[in-house]
């Protein structure tokens, strides 16, 4: 996708959210909604805006790719699923759930490096949080 | 300003340590190309709920001047700034890498970056006690102007493309209306979920932005490694010499001065400071071939001016709550979260805590440059640190800190979700502080807006122009949008001109 249908598709998106949003908005009681719909119509204006800057500015820039890869989303995936596991197995047992799959996905050949990696990693946060900070790290889940 | 109770709790066990943790952090993160001064303040951000406010402060500053410093020794070593604003650094400094005097470069950095450093915790402890009275004069229209020129220059300045900076930051606006109206305690955009009531809470969402983030940036090349050549350091000599300082140290003094003007603005950071240190020192220099052929005044020019807004930089955000640079807006947070509004009552009531926290960020840069021409040695094999150890590092230490917050498993939720926002919006070219800035001074905006509202009498707008600061206030901030339409338009007719 090129830069500048990026640039166009996120503001029609965010131009479409701030109007369902402003529909919201208008229900709130008394003053509660006049800031809200002010910063939601300023939204509206910078988004219409950036889609006319997008159409008329650097038009020969559209050859430019633009793209997201895939390993940065797998991270993110693995991340946001070890802390919701987090809640039912425990803060450490999702940790080392966590760690060892970004090694894999990460393509760590070293195999000692995921064992010498967990325990560094696990004393340090260990003793910096659960004993320095007082975390109950522990708890979590339980 | 100076008093023994000041030094006492200074020179406390606690507040050395924390001084001294923040400037190996701070070292370690701008020594490692692709980690920032944002990154390591909001790694370390939750870190500092467990301590006394002056400790907190002191650890966070001493990261962010270290940060910057550290970032002028891969700009030196192998010409990748650490930091955007040691790219300056990196031209002249890399040529006297290539020459083998790669101990000279760094002994001229460290110089030039403790002096910088310095001079602008002397500019802050000078200018931020006065200027603070201004925030007596502050009422509700002010306190709205004031967020929204805060929001406009920071958002204008900080992207390349300022309708995307203004975006971003109305975003944080809008994020900060999520949760229980203040007045009527309804709840405003929480759609069934409870979490919500309470609103956003900034820390996660700092952490998300700007450490996971990163974190998620730096996986997409796990395996990428630097090459650096081997450094001939049989002779390491720590100290400048005489000679050296002789000759660079009107450059440093001018530079240091630049930075100092250039980190008051809110918005313009280290990169625009060392960039236009570097050529003011060109074009003043009587030598100008030398400049990009290993010039010590080049690359003193550069490192004085970009330590020197560190200190400049907390001078709007301590006096009237607008930060200088992105980290000054992780900063700013970190004062919020340890009851510190910033205002005059940071010079009165809080005064023991500030000073502390102005010395210690002047004893920070001292200890910076000896720790940092101790640590160059070891360079080599820190910045060899590959991304599939870093990336992992960074995430659950993210995951952990937020926890930490208030061991609350939904701050956890909100940094990840922040997470995926930033890299988006980094990809996206929209730039993350402008809605963190959004998100913490939301809150005073809209408090301003809708105080204004039941005082004024004739429509709002009138009544904010009916005051003088903030009528200037909202001229600067016309003039700053104005500015950057005149900047977008000229940007155009040169790459028209290129194409034709």
């Amino acid at each position: 996708m090129s830069r500048v249908k990026s640039n166009i598709i996120i503001s029609l998106l965010l131009a479409t959210a701030t109007i369902i949003l402003y529909l919201f908005a208008k229900n709130f009681p008394g003053s509660a909604k006049n800031f809200p719909i002010t910063v939601l119509v300023i939204i509206f204006i910078l988004s219409i805006g950036q889609i006319i800057v997008s159409l008329h500015r650097f038009k020969n820039l559209s050859q430019k790719d633009f793209d997201i890869p895939k390993k940065p989303l797998i991270v993110f995936c693995l991340s946001f699923f070890c802390v919701a596991l987090m809640e039912y197995i425990g803060f450490f047992a999702s940790f080392i759930l966590l760690l060892v799959s970004l090694f894999y996905l990460l393509k760590v050949e070293n195999k000692r490096l995921y064992i010498v990696g967990t325990i560094i990693l696990f004393t340090f946060i260990f003793v910096v949080f659960e004993f320095g900070l007082k975390v109950s790290l522990l708890k979590i889940g339980f | 300003m100076l008093s023994i109770d000041i030094l006492l709790d200074l020179f406390s066990l606690t507040n050395l340590s924390a001084i001294f943790f923040g400037v190996s952090i701070g070292l370690l993160i701008g020594m490692l190309p692709g980690l920032t001064a944002n990154l390591g303040v909001a790694l370390l951000l939750p870190v500092t709920y467990g301590l006394e406010p002056t400790s907190a402060l002191l650890l966070l500053v001493s990261v962010y001047t270290s940060a910057i410093y550290g970032g002028s020794f891969p700009a030196i070593l192998i010409n990748a700034p650490g930091t955007s604003a040691s790219a300056a650094t990196a031209i002249d400094g890399y040529v006297l890498t290539e020459a083998g005097k790669f101990n000279t470069a760094i002994r001229i950095s460290t110089f030039a970056s403790v002096f910088g450093g310095i001079i602008s915790g002397f500019a802050l402890l000078l200018i931020a006690p006065p200027l603070s009275l201004i925030s007596l004069k502050f009422g509700p229209a002010q306190y709205f102007m004031l967020a929204v020129f805060g929001l406009t220059i920071i958002g204008t300045l900080s992207s390349g493309n300022f309708i995307k900076g203004l975006i971003a930051g109305s975003i944080g606006l809008f994020l900060s209306t999520i949760g229980s109206d203040l007045d009527s305690g309804y709840p405003r955009f929480v759609f069934g979920f409870n979490g919500l009531i309470s609103g956003i809470n900034f820390v996660p969402a700092v952490i998300g932005l700007f450490s996971l983030s990163q974190a998620l940036v730096l996986s997409e090349n796990p395996h990428k490694t630097i090459q650096i050549n081997k450094i001939k350091i049989d002779k390491w000599k720590f100290l400048p010499k005489f000679i050296e300082t002789q000759k660079i140290f009107l450059t440093c003094f001018i530079s240091s001065i630049i930075g100092v003007l250039v980190g008051i603005l809110p918005g313009a950071g280290g990169d625009i400071a060392s960039w236009v240190s570097y050529n003011e020192a060109k074009r003043f220099s009587k030598n100008k071939s030398e400049f990009g052929k290993g010039s010590l005044k080049g690359i003193a020019a550069s490192e004085a001016a970009n330590n020197a807004v560190t200190g400049s930089a907390l001078i709007p955000l301590l006096t009237l709550g607008i930060p200088g640079s992105t980290t000054a807006a992780i900063l700013l947070g970190a004062l919020l979260i340890h009851g510190l509004v910033p205002g005059r009552e940071l010079f009165t009531t809080h005064a023991d805590i500030t000073y502390s926290v102005i010395w210690g960020f002047i004893f920070a840069n001292l200890l910076m440059g000896i720790v940092g021409l101790y640590v160059a040695k070891y360079f080599g094999k820190i910045a060899r640190i590959p991304n599939y150890l870093l990336a992992p590092s960074i995430i659950l230490l993210s995951v952990v800190g937020s926890y930490a917050i208030g061991n609350n498993i939904q701050d956890v939720y909100t940094m990840v979700i922040f997470g995926l926002f930033g890299y988006l919006m980094r990809k996206l070219n929209y730039p993350p502080a402008p809605l963190i800035l959004g998100l913490i001074l939301g809150p005073i905006a809209e408090t301003g807006f809708r105080q204004s509202q039941i005082l004024a009498n004739d429509g709002i707008l009138l009544y904010i122009l009916s005051n003088n600061i903030s009528l200037i206030l909202f001229v600067l901030t016309i003039i700053s949008i104005l500015s950057s339409i005149y900047l977008e338009l000229t940007k155009k007719i040169n790459y028209e001109k290129n194409i034709s």
